[in-house]
């Protein structure tokens, strides 16, 4: 997972994650997607190829990318753990708060 | 439990100096002061956040033990502006990472940032976990964009 991480920390290519998420491209329309130079577009490719991002095959002349599922899944679950976290983080502060404002409505109370 | 604001963030994305920081954000109604002593006091942390002992004041180390996660780490105050800023650099003591095995310990950056939303008890904290080095991408990653991305190739 830590290729996976490593490879969607640039966005240029989470740019062309995102546009696979929607089907298979060519490695022309996938340099279309972005304003870099083609060999830049090769480089970002490979890395996610790499990270078994995406897979590639070869359609008479051209080169198809499409994603593959399982390092996203992994990051997905890693990600979802920090979510969990924080949101019961946030949950417990929110209780906490409340706490104070009851505490504090009844000394009010109380002093009068 | 009292239902919660739909405004809160978890987890959107920029990125600073090569390294992810991740927004975490989320409206209270209280005063400023409150919310700055809920974050700031050992005796409310403790029940909302985990045990935090030591040196609090700017420059200052201290130790946090979060029981329900068993994770025990320790950190500095790196600036302390009350009621409005704070940042606490804290990383997972080493000991504590072989008992849990989870990820191998990092510097993370939190940054609490508290303004005032509109009518005066209204509050937005802004919290930013960095990590340097190399897990930087780790952080880079909660994106909920990507959730539903995995979520519609695993169909």
């Amino acid at each position: 997972m830590e290729n996976a991480l490593r490879a969607l920390a640039d966005p240029n290519r989470r740019t062309l994650v995102e546009s696979l998420a929607h089907g298979s491209m060519t490695a022309g329309q996938l340099a279309a997607q972005l304003p870099i130079a083609r060999p830049g577009v090769s480089r970002h490719l490979r890395v996610l190829r790499e990270a078994g991002l995406v897979e590639v095959r070869a359609d008479a002349q051209r080169r198809v990318y499409s994603l593959r599922a399982e390092p996203l899944a992994e990051v997905d679950e890693w990600l979802g753990r920090y979510r969990a976290l924080w949101e019961r983080r946030l949950d417990a502060l929110h209780t906490e708060i409340e706490r104070g404002t009851r505490n504090r409505t009844h000394e009010r109370r109380s002093t009068r | 439990m009292t239902s919660r604001p739909s405004n809160r963030i978890l987890g959107s994305l920029r990125s600073a100096d090569s390294a992810g920081v991740v927004r975490i954000e989320d409206r209270f109604d209280t005063t400023v002061d409150d919310l700055w002593e809920s974050l700031t006091d050992p005796t409310r942390l403790a029940r909302w956040f985990g045990e935090v002992q030591g040196d609090l004041r700017p420059g200052g180390e201290y130790r946090t033990y979060l029981a329900a996660d068993d994770i025990e780490s320790t950190g500095r105050v790196e600036a302390c502006e009350p009621p409005r800023h704070l940042r606490v650099r804290s990383r997972e003591t080493d000991e504590s990472y072989r008992r849990g095995r989870g990820v191998p310990p990092f510097d993370a950056i939190i940054e609490a940032t508290l303004t005032s939303d509109g009518d005066c008890e209204r509050l937005a904290a802004h919290l930013d976990g960095t990590n340097t080095v190399d897990v930087e991408a780790r952080w880079a990653e909660l994106v909920p964009p990507y959730q539903e991305l995995a979520a519609a190739i695993e169909r």
